[in-house]
């Protein structure tokens, strides 16, 4: 991140702003359209990290980051507003390997960031804000992408490799390439590849389904887990030894061995390990339709 | 579900394997177990082995070594819900209403599993309630055990020396070849154990709610029997000398508060065999008992 280029949304060029008066409080809307620029050799990478909101990322033919931002603020007051406008804050950054946008609340950390220490009590703001992000990036662009709360991220189309978190919401990711991380806790997990993963990857929610199809040509080793539900594919697999017993700890005269419960299963002539996991819901793994 | 059954799953899925050849790789390796040794902290002693499990089956062996190997069978998913349904197949209608998983393979997962050990006492468990846990485990001949389970499974010991506290809902439990001292419990399900040697001075107890009791004791096991089944009959090779019934008939008086008077006497049968010893107390509500001399 530049910290140069440090842009506060309502300073930044508004496209469309509508304030309005409802009977439980003021909203307030606007939009931004900016485009980021990628410096220095490839790879690039897009680093999203809101707070509230969805992130919509698509991959296109052109050479820079488009992005838009829809801003929604309810308050109870006209004064709280301009309060959640100081304190709900986006910073983007343009011109480097690595663009796009960190929003942060009240300067504590952002989506993904190491919390650090803070006041003990902070009264609870008397605002929401809400950031959706819609972007479109060159197709190799690798994704840092996180998000909380109403937290859905839909990726469409992406060849780089991911790093895809959210808390609250569903992870969609259509006609991707490359390896890397998705993970949120409530919603299910949604990837479908068009090529099989390089490296190893992981998908995980707690609550829904982590469903993942690969073309017919995948080779790899999968590892799977759900608590309360069923693993299922159409790929033929060969199931793998479950992992050994391993020490977790010796403490105070104590021994504690634990298996990590996956069950693991090697498709084709093995690859990377592909670990889907989930509590309340089931594994699908499945081929690509032709 | 039994052993039998169990084995009979197992049969079935290598049969798959091999009319399915290469169409269900997945059912040739189903069965391999997941095998691990663990070792007591102090072996010259006998250790004490805590298994608790809710959903599986329990199989402990002791054999002439220094470690605790265990075994843990991931249970085909088709046989969590019943014998003959070998095949891999999808979910049952139930866990899949919307048809998303219509057409896939169902993959066993594996059942997880904890061990602890300290100061020579091992506690096995198994994580996942919902996950059938099938556990094989061999331990050295003289160790003390603490096993139980409660939905689909038995509970088999052989060849164990020391003193056994087995507990069981819905399943049976069978000890072959025991020494020492054994209470067994269990709900529905016949309990068998044939001892070997009986630890002298230690009472034992075996009872069920439905189903027989069937106990082998060595010929000259001295022991002051208790037998009591309400619904069934029992019988014995020993030559018993009945005792007075102990004083644990119950009087309820009540009738100061207008309540009732009520005597409850219990139809226990209480004899010595060779000269008498320790209480071992056999009870089952329905089924009949059978006390063998060995």
């Amino acid at each position: 991140m530049n910290p140069a280029i440090r842009t506060a949304l309502l300073c930044a060029t508004a496209l469309a702003g509508t304030n309005a008066t409802h009977a439980q409080g003021h909203t307030e809307h606007s939009s931004m359209k900016q485009t980021l620029h990628f410096a220095g050799t490839a790879p690039h990478t897009l680093e999203l990290r809101a707070l509230t909101g969805s992130i919509r990322v698509e991959a296109y033919d052109g050479q820079d980051v488009e992005m838009v931002v829809d801003r929604s603020v309810i308050a109870d007051t006209e004064e709280e507003l301009r309060v959640a406008d100081r304190e709900v804050i986006l910073n983007t950054s343009d011109n480097a390997a690595t663009v796009g946008g960190i929003v942060r609340e009240r300067d504590q950390a952002a989506c993904g960031e190491q919390s650090h220490d803070g006041p003990w009590y902070r009264p609870e703001p008397r605002y929401e804000v809400r950031l959706d992000f819609t972007v479109r990036v060159p197709a190799d662009t690798r994704l840092q992408l996180c998000t909380i709360n109403d937290g859905q991220v839909t990726v469409k189309g992406t060849r780089g490799d991911f790093s895809v978190r959210s808390v609250n919401g569903p992870i969609t990711m259509t006609d991707i390439a490359g390896s890397g991380e998705a993970a949120t806790v409530n919603g299910p997990v949604h990837v479908s590849f068009v090529s099989t993963p390089r490296a190893a990857s992981q998908f995980k929610t707690i609550n829904g389904d982590v469903v993942v199809s690969f073309p017919n040509s995948l080779a790899a080793d999968l590892r799977m887990k759900s608590l309360n539900g069923g693993l299922y594919t159409d790929f033929e697999v060969q199931t793998l030894p479950a992992e050994a017993l391993h020490t977790v700890e010796k403490r105070g005269g104590m021994s504690i061995y634990r298996t990590n419960g996956f069950t693991a299963a090697r498709v084709g002539n093995g690859g990377p390990a592909l670990t889907l996991q989930t509590l309340n819901g089931d594994v699908r793994v499945l081929r690509r339709a032709q | 579900m039994n052993i039998q059954i169990l084995t009979r799953a197992c049969l079935c899925a290598g049969v798959a394997a091999l009319c399915a050849g290469a169409t269900s790789p997945a059912a040739q390796t189903q069965q391999d177990p997941n095998r691990t040794t663990v070792s007591f902290s102090d072996p010259s002693r006998p250790g004490l082995l805590h298994l608790a499990l809710v959903t599986g089956s329990i199989v402990v062996k002791g054999a002439d070594v220094k470690e605790v190997t265990i075994e843990t069978h991931a249970r085909p998913a088709e046989a969590e819900h019943g014998p003959g349904r070998w095949r891999f197949h999808g979910p049952r209608p139930e866990e899949d209403p919307e048809g998303e998983a219509h057409g896939l393979h169902r993959l066993t997962q594996q059942p997880g599993l904890n061990v602890e050990e300290q100061d020579n006492r091992m506690t096995i468990s198994a994580p996942n309630f919902n996950r059938p846990a099938d556990l094989q485990i061999q331990v050295p001949r003289r160790t003390n055990l603490e096993l139980s389970t409660v939905n689909g499974g038995d509970i088999h010991v052989e060849g164990v020396d020391g003193e056994l506290e087995v507990s069981n809902v819905n399943g049976t439990i069978t000890l072959t070849g025991i020494g020492g001292s054994v209470v067994a419990h269990t709900v529905n399900g016949k309990v068998s154990a044939a001892l070997a040697r009986v630890s002298p001075q230690k009472p034992m107890a075996f009872s069920s709610l439905n189903g027989a009791i069937d106990i082998t004791l060595p010929a000259a096991t001295k022991a002051n029997l208790k037998l009591q089944t309400d619904n069934g009959s029992a019988f014995t090779d020993f030559d018993l000398h009945t005792l007075p019934q102990p004083s644990d008939s119950v009087l309820e008086d009540t009738r100061q508060s207008g309540g009732r008077y009520r005597l409850k006497v219990n139809k226990i049968i209480y004899g010595a065999i060779n000269g008498g010893g320790p209480d071992i107390e056999v009870r089952t509500f329905n089924g009949n008992i059978y006390v063998r001399k060995g």
